[in-house]
């Protein structure tokens, strides 16, 4: 009887040494997610990834860890393996898009559910490396494509892929697919393949010559950095004189556009002076676009909109788009702001008789 | 002997006028002392975008290379490196011939005398206007340098590069349009029309083809080249022109009623468009527009008067003018020209629809005026 109790409890023992242990195996996921999601077995069997030895268990670790952060897969572990581009995409603006828009007032301003739908999908560009080379195939040739690109700059807030499509460049890329022909988004911002994004570029989104942390740069600083986006990239097809002129004419566009928008800027004010605005008006950076006044709204417009679409048009050799959707919008806005100035003064006068 | 030495001297005799004959018919190309290879030297390493498309271009098959357009660097500098379409034209005669007809190439000059133009700061006029004007003075808008490729000048990108946007959005409409849907899901020309197909049919350069009501432009007369009003017998063998295009997927009575709704439609906007002048004109004369006339900066062409259409500023004016400027600028062009190119989305929604609120905008704006400043006036 002793001798069959010590068999037994050895017999456990051994079966129990036997156990597999809590480490996954990739045959684990694989057995339920080549049926159960498909089309994420596919893209990643047809990926680079999956012949590289690279699996579900590198990025995701294992269910609870994925859970933690709903499958999301931060940067900072891609760049274990990609160290440069990891490094590269640091120093570019797409590395702080997420803590911009936290600190912004119109995201405060906006229910959470809506955050969500709206900013976050962009924006999350931060701490997403399959915002451009999507999960699972982290296709790169996916990821030069303008597409990819357009899905966060299009629209109205941002709507680069329609200045390029209305340029040359765009236009001659959508005919002849080739970037000997005509530049992709690829070939100028991400130069090399460079993960930085905010290569050869000088201004912030607000036209400031500023770094990606907000430090204004100097003139000299200004000058290098253009000089790399001249010389990198323009100049593998174009002269030196016609590039320089582009890129002066577009300054020129840029500083004309700001007069402008300080032209209506400063009606607006006026009208705070003279209390018929209440005081306090917040405009441009940090305006909302909800509860203002109509002269307001208007004043959006011209900052959000169309000097933007002027300035960053005229960049994007798009002269349609700068003219007929920036300046002209801008010149148009400008008599509406004075108009309405003219009726909010003639009608506080009516008020006080 | 003597008939030998005959037949020696004849065929010597012909065969120098042929060598003369040959050299004169030949285009004068300015050979320099250079030879290509020179400039290929740094251009393949400086600008090697531009030396690769120039390798794939026919062009490079057929021994036509930098100096052949380009001439030398200091004959390129002074030009800005652009080439003329007179250039091109010595060896691309029947093109210059056909581009000389149409209305591309008097673009740059009736630029340079429209108002909005004038209105533009100089210093931005190249960025905006120029880029899309200046197609007069170059061939490569549309078989862009180097590669001259014809594929590309034909798909509907090139053209769609100037001939988009609010103020004539012809490549929205044609996206919009049957035509322009089978295209770009086919890829195939003999399923859909794409823009040459009836505009450039055979390859013409005469881009003003078949084009029988009107030019360009915001104006409704149907002119020449010298604004001269066209007869009408020559707008309706412009007309007929055109249907023969139509006529190779449509029948003849489909195609003919189609333009000729599009006609209708044309003027239906038109006389909308005339409404939306009246409450302006009213309100001039009762001395309510702000700035007034003599107030403001007098029109680069027109000086101090009310403009309203063609050539209408969006600069400066007051804002119930910049309300019709919206109207015939954008809208009116919707409903007139894509009637023409076939898309209900842009003659309705985006054209029709707009000018009708458009004129309730007006017709409020001029009755607030009333309200609010014909008191003060009295």
């Amino acid at each position: 009887m002793k001798r069959g109790t010590v068999f037994l409890l050895i017999l456990s023992v051994f079966c129990f040494a036997l156990t597999p242990h809590a480490e996954e195996k990739i045959g684990d996921c694989i057995a339920c997610h080549q049926k159960d999601t498909r089309g994420i077995f596919l893209a990643w069997v047809n990926s680079k990834h999956a012949q590289k030895g690279v699996d579900c268990i590198t990025c995701h670790k294992n269910h609870d860890e994925a859970r933690l952060r709903k499958s999301a897969v931060e940067p900072k572990a891609c760049g274990e393996c990609h160290r440069e581009k990891y490094a590269q995409f640091l120093q570019g603006r797409h590395s702080v898009s997420w803590n911009r828009m936290k600190e912004h007032p119109q995201y405060r301003a906006m229910p959470i559910q809506l955050r969500k739908a709206f900013c976050d999908r962009c924006h999350g560009v931060q701490n997403k490396c399959n915002s451009c080379h999507t999960s699972h195939a982290f296709n790169p040739v996916e990821a030069r494509e303008p597409e990819a690109c357009k899905k966060c700059h299009t629209g109205l807030a941002g709507p680069h892929d329609e200045m390029y499509a209305s340029s040359l460049h765009g236009t001659i890329h959508a005919a002849e697919k080739s970037t000997i022909r005509a530049p992709n988004c690829v070939t100028c911002h991400m130069q090399k393949g460079t993960h930085n994004i905010s290569f050869g570029i000088v201004y912030d989104s607000w036209g400031n010559p500023v770094d990606k942390d907000g430090k204004p740069l100097s003139k000299e600083e200004q000058e290098e950095i253009r000089k790399e986006m001249i010389k990198g990239v323009c100049f593998q097809c174009h002269i030196k004189s016609l590039t320089l002129e582009r890129y002066e004419l577009a300054d020129q566009v840029k500083q004309r556009a700001k007069a402008v928008l300080d032209e209506a800027k400063k009606v607006i004010r006026e009208l705070e002076q003279d209390g018929i605005l209440p005081k306090g008006v917040v405009l441009g950076r940090d305006q909302l676009y909800q509860g203002p006044s109509r002269i307001e709204a208007l004043y959006y417009r011209m900052s959000q909109f169309q000097n933007v679409y002027t300035w960053k048009g005229a960049y994007h050799f798009s002269a349609d788009f700068s003219h007929w959707y920036g300046w002209a919008h801008l010149q148009m806005s400008l008599i509406e702001i004075k108009e309405e100035a003219r009726k909010l003064r003639e009608l506080n006068k009516l008020k006080k008789q | 002997m003597v008939r030998k030495t005959f037949i020696g001297v004849l065929c010597l005799g012909i065969l120098s006028l042929s060598l003369i004959a040959c050299s004169l018919l030949r285009p004068k190309v300015y050979v320099p002392d250079m030879d290509p290879g020179f400039c290929m030297n740094c251009h393949q390493q400086v600008t090697p975008g531009l030396f690769q498309s120039w390798v794939e271009s026919k062009h490079a098959k057929n021994g036509v290379h930098c100096m052949t357009c380009h001439i030398d660097h200091q004959a390129a500098s002074e030009q800005k490196s652009l080439v003329f379409p007179k250039k091109c034209g010595e060896c691309h005669k029947k093109e210059l011939a056909e581009f000389r007809k149409s209305r591309h190439s008097i673009g740059f000059d009736r630029m340079r005398i429209q108002g909005e133009y004038l209105s533009i700061p100089q210093e931005v006029r190249a960025a905006f206007c120029e880029r899309c004007h200046s197609i007069e003075k170059r061939c490569n808008s549309c078989h862009t340098s180097h590669k001259f490729s014809l594929k590309e000048a034909r798909d509907p990108e090139a053209c769609g590069c100037c001939h988009l946007g609010p103020d004539h959005p012809h490549k929205e409409m044609y996206d919009t349009s049957l035509h322009g849907t089978i295209y770009k899901i086919t890829q195939n020309p003999d399923r859909a029309p794409r823009c040459v197909t009836c505009h450039m049919p055979n390859g013409t350069h005469n881009a003003s083809f078949g084009i029988a009501r009107g030019p360009a432009g915001t104006r409704s007369e149907a002119v020449d080249l010298k604004e001269i009003p066209i007869p009408k017998e020559e707008e309706e063998r412009r007309r007929r022109e055109m249907i023969e295009i139509c006529t190779k997927c449509h029948s003849r009575r489909f195609a003919k009623e189609q333009l000729e709704n599009a006609d209708q439609v044309k003027e239906e906007g038109f006389n909308l468009m005339e409404k939306g002048k009246e409450p302006i004109k009213e309100i001039e004369k009762e001395g309510l527009l702000y700035p007034s006339v003599p107030e403001r900066m007098p029109h680069p062409t027109e000086g101090r008067t009310l403009v309203l259409a063609d050539p209408q500023l969006y600069v400066g004016t007051s804002h119930i003018e910049r309300l019709f400027f919206t109207m015939f600028k954008f809208h009116n062009i919707r409903v007139w020209k894509s009637g023409y190119h076939f898309s209900p989305a842009y003659t309705h929604g985006y054209g029709w629809t707009e000018m009708q609120l458009d004129l309730i905008d007006i017709k409020e704006e001029a009755q607030k005026l009333r309200e609010i400043f014909k008191e003060i006036k009295k």
